[in-house]
């Protein structure tokens, strides 16, 4: 009797190990072939985690969205609609508490925020790269960023409140191409 | 009860001369045998191999991590997605294998749960990778915390337990609530993590199994405890009524069913509880500690679960008292939570009564006094030292930290150190010349 339930808790453990991965798998995938693409400005830096390997962390220009009169406190809840400027480039234009009607909308944390200003978390802010090429992308970015004025930007797909890292544009160019031959 | 085997060795070891100078019969010899039955042997083998077999399963699944984590450029996301579940896969078989073939021994069921939990918590790390998800370490944490409670159920085990307390720490430390608002979602959330150990933990007490594994998570567990609990409260100004509380509940849940003929370390509720409980007398000792009582009633659900607890606590001491199972000492002890919620909800309720700004100040002064001396006197009359220094060690830190809120030259706390340390040095020749005479 209490191995057949050790048994039937075995597999309830089992199934949950495997499901909570695979949906995150087919939450990603989702967006990755239904989600809109946004591009958002940033900067490279290259840290590394002991488990997950190396990235570059990316400082996203625009994690800020001006308050129209919720107020938020740290770690609150917030839901931002995406929006791309006469550029191209994308910025949140409206923060709620509530879900909006558009699908391109991002859901994130409260970081900071006064009368006039949240500042938010900002979820998509790494880029895993190989050991070696991490460092590299960091380094092209600051050696080329003086003279060359095109931007560095991550292209990002959004729906429905989840956002997934596409890919790394520095300089310009995809930083897979960026970095082609380095080991 | 509990089978001390150095005794029981040294018993054994009697006998025989016992026997031969006729002081016991034969037939006794052979009844103490057989009440104490065989002498307990500590299988030091079936440790070693239960270490080192946890810390095999944690090299490999971190190797097999690492390995992954090298980022491997040229494989196609589809393929690099299947091998984030390559640990997890193998944890699976493994532990699948020792659940069926009933792998009974403790290496096996510890190494199997380690590289289960670990495995899991290591392929959601790699799909985070594998998509560039962000590090949110709480709500990372939040999900590894989850998978791993069955596990430990499944196999019975305290290290993938004391691995899950000690995440505990790193998730209060990286909740939103640190440096934002109280939040009552975090609280509830971490006593359910907390509750979801605990009946394993409990199974070991009640069970009396006070082995070694017992011990080493009541440990981890205060520890995990002490240092995160009060963060779950933060922005709140009720840590000390939250330790007072708890920790009130854990030294009398301690005192009724720790094992109290080994070392103190063997007890670890009861004993770390004295120790939480012993520092905060001394800070609640202070003037200044009263002078910041304040609560906002919009937090009054933060209560609930301290409210719990108190019950929990009020019950069992009752039925201790009842029972008549608590001495002076430790009537004292269990009174000391009481005296502290009361002079809390006396200072929040009558906020403009002069006497509660030196009531409390005073009072818990004269307790701590109190308490040392009737520790001391214990001693004396049982002829315990370890009681009377006990006592002479609490009234000596009483006199002690009170010369920090006092105006004395250091002449005069110079002297007054020399003459605590005179009449301690005393007390013990007085204690022993008497102990000495007493065995004449």
């Amino acid at each position: 009797m209490k191995k057949r339930l050790l048994i039937a808790l075995f597999i309830l453990a089992t199934l949950a190990q495997f499901a909570v991965p695979s949906s995150m798998i087919y939450k990603y995938e989702t967006v990755l072939g239904n989600g809109e693409v946004f591009r958002f400005k940033t900067a490279p830096v290259d840290p590394s985690d002991p488990f997950r390997g190396k990235y570059v962390t990316l400082s996203i220009e625009n994690d800020s969205v001006k308050n129209t009169g919720h107020l938020f406190s740290y770690g609150e809840s917030v839901f931002l609609v995406v929006e791309n400027d006469k550029d191209g480039f994308a910025y949140f234009s409206k923060a709620s508490k509530e879900k909006p009607a558009t699908s391109n909308y991002y859901k994130t944390r409260c970081k900071w925020a006064d009368g006039g200003e949240i500042r938010v978390q900002i979820g998509f802010d790494r880029y895993y790269m190989n050991e070696e090429k991490a460092p590299e992308a960091e380094r092209r970015y600051n050696a080329r960023r003086s003279k060359d004025a095109s931007p560095s930007w991550v292209s990002v797909r959004i729906l429905n409140g989840t956002a997934v890292i596409e890919d790394l544009f520095i300089n310009g160019v995809s930083v897979n191409e960026l970095l082609k031959g380095t080991r | 009860m509990g089978k001390n085997a150095r005794g029981m060795k040294w018993l054994y070891g009697e006998l025989p001369e016992l026997e031969a100078k006729e002081i016991i019969t034969p037939e006794a010899a052979s009844k103490i045998r057989g009440y104490y039955g065989e002498i307990p042997v500590k299988d030091t083998r079936a440790l070693v191999l239960a270490i080192f077999s946890v810390l095999g399963a944690i090299l490999v699944g971190s190797g097999i991590i690492l390995i992954i984590a090298h980022n491997w450029d040229g494989i196609p996301r589809n393929i690099k997605t299947l091998l984030a579940f390559l640990p997890l896969i193998i944890s699976t078989v493994i532990s699948g294998y020792v659940l069926l073939n009933g792998k009974e021994s403790p290496a096996w069921k510890e190494a199997a749960a380690v590289f289960s939990g670990l495995s899991a918590a290591a392929c959601i790390a790699l799909i985070s990778q594998i998509y560039n998800m962000g590090g949110n370490l709480h709500d990372y944490l939040t999900i590894c915390l989850l998978l791993a409670i069955l596990p430990i159920y499944v196999f019975n085990s305290s290290v993938l337990a004391a691995i899950y307390l000690l995440a505990l720490i790193p998730w209060t430390f990286n909740a939103p609530n640190l440096y934002g608002h109280p939040d009552i979602t975090i609280m509830i959330t971490y006593f359910a993590f907390i509750a979801a150990t605990t009946p394993h933990f409990l199974s070991m007490l009640f069970n009396k199994e006070f082995s070694f594994r017992y011990p080493w998570l009541g440990w981890v567990r205060s520890i995990v405890l002490v240092i995160t609990i009060g963060m779950v409260f933060n922005h709140l100004d009720i840590n000390i009524i939250i330790y007072s509380i708890c920790f009130g509940f854990f030294y009398i849940v301690g005192l009724r069913f720790e094992d109290f003929s080994g070392p103190f370390l063997k007890r670890p509720i009861n004993t770390s509880a004295i120790l939480v409980l012993m520092f905060l007398m001394y800070a609640m000792s202070f003037q200044d500690f009263w002078d910041h009582i304040d609560f906002d009633m919009k937090y009054k659900y933060f209560l609930i679960i301290p409210g719990i607890f108190f019950i929990a606590f009020l019950s069992v001491s009752a039925k201790m008292i009842k029972e008549k199972k608590l001495d002076i000492i430790q009537s004292m002890v269990i009174s000391f939570p009481l005296a502290v919620v009361l002079f809390w909800i006396l200072i929040l309720c009558f906020p403009s009564w002069d006497i509660l700004e030196s009531l409390p100040y005073l009072y818990f002064n004269i307790f701590i006094a109190a308490l040392g001396i009737l520790s001391i006197l214990r001693g004396f009359r049982r002829g315990v030292l370890l009681d009377m220094n006990v006592g002479i060690v609490v009234l000596s830190m009483l006199i002690i930290v009170r010369f920090f809120d006092s105006h004395l030259s250091f002449v005069a706390k110079g002297s007054v150190f020399i003459f605590l340390g005179t009449a301690s040095l005393m007390a013990n020749w007085y204690f022993c010349k008497r102990l000495k005479k007493e065995k004449a």
